[in-house]
């Protein structure tokens, strides 16, 4: 936006935009980025932070003895639900309601069973993963419906502000493989746009998706205009499970029903009423499955009214080939006392809008992916993370040779000094803080998974504060340092507070705990490397321009010598 | 292993990209392009490109096998990029590394 009022291209009215939505939503979308990329493996993270499941460990025969302990532990429920371990789960997680419990969620009951032996394994109250994941698009501490408005509207702005870089961006081609290291400001544009251009398709698919999610509260008038504001129908026949609403899905749905239950009855007809019915063995059904996938294991079972003679077990493939149905596996459907396979519910074939959308908000939330693919999306998150990162940093550095020229910092530009360092590095330390409250808090006290997420907020806070208070690359340096050292040490930590080290895991095989130290490992190298660049070039300078330093100048203080350049 | 294979393809097709491009022409074999060697060089990375994407949709479904390669693309660039800058000279013998061991890992696909 100009002040003297002479027209502007395209080009520096999408720059004005670029530079302003992205740093004053950028604090938050850093976050988003940040906790959603981790939320790739959130399943390994809520088992991390469960230590009491280490101890178990996958066998051959787990369904079975899942089964055993279901028997013992629910038998009269009217439902089972049995998630099976797999590379991202270590123990048996189920859900069972009781005859008679209301629908939803309320009504289930929940706990972790040893793969082993299929005893109940207490664990420490916490939100784990999930809360990363949670915040993610709700935020916290205030209504979820109030964080999801402001995630929306930021991403909608982040949508925004990628095309609009795109066009800002003038040589997006001849420039595609630039990286121009110790050059200042022209190192920081280059990450920034390589961060950015490289990743880009990864980039708009995550914000379109992540705005699609987000769509029937975003744009809620289609559905009042069509369903007269019955968002439940709506959600149902989105989900193509309609009872009576579309004539055709309808149809086929009541068809397949009716074909289930004539042949229930003919198959049964010997045995009604003869009292609790033993389930029918699970080792011929699970293999019958994998063959069905082609390998693909079993990822849950749920059972359908055990013990009695309309016992009937449904099997769900782990992951899936396919995107268009939200990346949810396929299903089989076996009688619970014969054991026998019934007849596959036919595929539903979605119309053209819902395999778009299935597609897309499958990608974000990654449940379909093969490890391969899952450390696609998450490296991708990693590098969007890196992008939202080198922007924020990029608007101080840019403003160095205009300070240098005034002759002192402006406070704007003090405040966007202190609030990327908390919202950058003082994220990092407070994960990572959040982890180590997971060992800290001690088991049992009452509220004990808000304690962690206090833990979690404090922290950040302080960060906030330490940025404040300490000059700039100081400030920079000291917080990465410790989200470095905090990273390297949780594995350790994981040790010796009672989960199982990475020796163990890794020798029987337990890839979700073993993954998450992995991970731990990888974050700290990255922190590390930062962290010794930094260091470096504060050295570097110091003898030749104490004051930069000292002055609260810039992380990079060897980008206060060059010669101010000329900005796209 | 699908993904490492698609990857593999990745590499020489960026670096033949990149010998498309007068800058990075030079750099990485210190002559200037001409307008035929720039043709050239196109067309043997749009090719690389494809045979990546062939890899992927060897390996999955088309939608997953779509994204998968976008993914794939992603970091087989930014590898080209940061040999580029660091050691563009060595990227050549790289790249060719990289392109035998794709055709080779023809065979391993599952």
């Amino acid at each position: 936006m100009r002040l003297d009022g002479k027209p502007e291209g395209l080009r520096q009215s999408m720059s004005w935009f670029h530079t302003w939505s992205g740093l004053l939503l950028g604090w938050l979308l850093y976050a988003v980025f940040f906790t959603g990329t981790l939320s790739y493996f959130v399943d390994e993270v809520n088992d991390w932070m469960r230590p009491e499941l280490h101890v178990s460990v996958p066998q051959a025969d787990t369904a079975e003895k899942a089964l055993a302990g279901m028997q013992k532990l629910a038998p009269d429920a009217s439902t089972w639900t049995i998630s099976l371990p797999s590379v991202r789960q270590t123990a048996v997680a189920v859900s069972w309601r009781p005859q008679g419990a209301p629908q939803g969620r309320e009504g289930l009951q929940r706990a972790y069973l040893d793969a082993a032996t299929g005893e109940v394994i207490p664990v420490r109250e916490t939100r784990g993963g999930s809360f990363l994941y949670r915040f993610h698009f709700e935020l916290y501490a205030m209504p979820r419906i109030w964080g999801r408005w402001i995630v929306g509207i930021a991403t909608f702005v982040m949508l925004v502000a990628i095309l609009s870089g795109v066009i800002t961006h003038k040589k997006i081609f001849t420039d595609f493989f630039t990286f121009r290291p110790r050059k200042g400001q022209r190192s920081w544009l280059d990450a920034h746009n390589a961060t950015a251009v490289l990743a880009l398709p990864f980039h708009i698919v995550i914000t379109f998706s992540g705005l699609l999610l987000l769509m029937t509260m975003l744009m809620p008038w289609g559905v009042h205009a069509v369903y007269d504001g019955d968002t439940q129908r709506f959600n149902a026949e989105r989900r193509g499970v309609v009872q009576n609403a579309a004539p055709q899905g309808g149809a086929r749905e009541a068809g397949r029903e009716g074909r289930e239950g004539r042949e229930g009855r003919a198959g049964r007809a010997g045995q009604a009423d003869a009292g609790p019915v033993a389930l029918a063995l699970m080792a011929p059904m699970l293999q019958a499955a994998q063959a069905q996938w082609q390998g693909r294991s079993v990822a849950a079972i749920t059972v359908q009214n055990p013990h009695t003679a309309r016992a009937k077990v449904e099997l769900r493939e782990e992951g899936s080939s396919s995107l268009s149905n939200r990346g949810s596996g396929q299903r089989l459907v076996f009688d619970g006392v014969t054991g026998q396979l019934q007849e596959a519910p036919a595929p539903r074939v979605p119309s053209a809008i819902n395999t778009f959308i299935g597609s897309v908000s499958g990608l974000h939330l990654g449940r379909f992916a093969d490890p391969a693919v899952r450390w696609l999306l998450f490296l991708s998150g990693v590098v969007g993370t890196l992008m939202a990162a080198t922007g924020m940093v990029l608007w101080v550095v840019k403003r160095l040779p205009e300070r240098r020229k005034r002759g002192f910092t402006p406070r704007g530009h003090r405040l966007v000094e202190v609030l990327n360092v908390a919202s950058i590095a003082g994220l990092s330390v407070a994960v990572a803080g959040y982890f180590v409250a997971n060992r800290w808090v001690p088991v049992g006290i009452a509220e004990r998974a808000e304690a962690e997420i206090h833990w979690f907020f404090g922290i950040w806070l302080a960060c906030l504060v330490h940025a404040a208070l300490r000059p700039h690359a100081k400030a920079w340096l000291e917080q990465l340092a410790l989200a470095a050292v905090a990273f390297a040490a949780l594995p350790l930590l994981n040790a010796a507070t009672g989960g199982a080290g990475l020796w163990h895991t890794l020798a029987r095989g337990q890839w979700s705990v073993a993954g998450f130290d992995l991970m731990m490992w990888a974050l700290a190298l990255l922190h590390a490397a930062v962290v010794y660049q930094l260091w470096r070039r504060q050295r570097a300078a110091q003898p030749a321009k104490p004051a930069a330093v000292a002055s609260g100048g810039s992380a990079l203080p060897k980008t206060a010598l060059q010669a101010p350049e000329q900005q796209p | 292993m699908n993904t490492w294979i698609a990857l593999l393809w990745g590499v020489p097709a960026f670096a033949a990209m990149s010998l498309a491009m007068e800058r990075h022409h030079e750099q990485m074999l210190g002559k200037e392009l001409g307008i035929r060697g720039m043709w050239l060089w196109r067309a043997v990375g749009t090719a690389l490109l494809l045979g990546s994407l062939l890899v992927c949709l060897h390996g999955w479904g088309l939608s997953v096998a779509v994204a998968a390669w976008l993914g794939v693309l992603t970091f087989a660039a930014l590898f080209t990029g940061l040999m580029l800058t660091y050691a563009p000279r060595r990227l050549r013998t790289v790249a060719t590394v990289c392109a035998v061991l794709a055709v080779a890992g023809l065979g391993l696909l599952r």
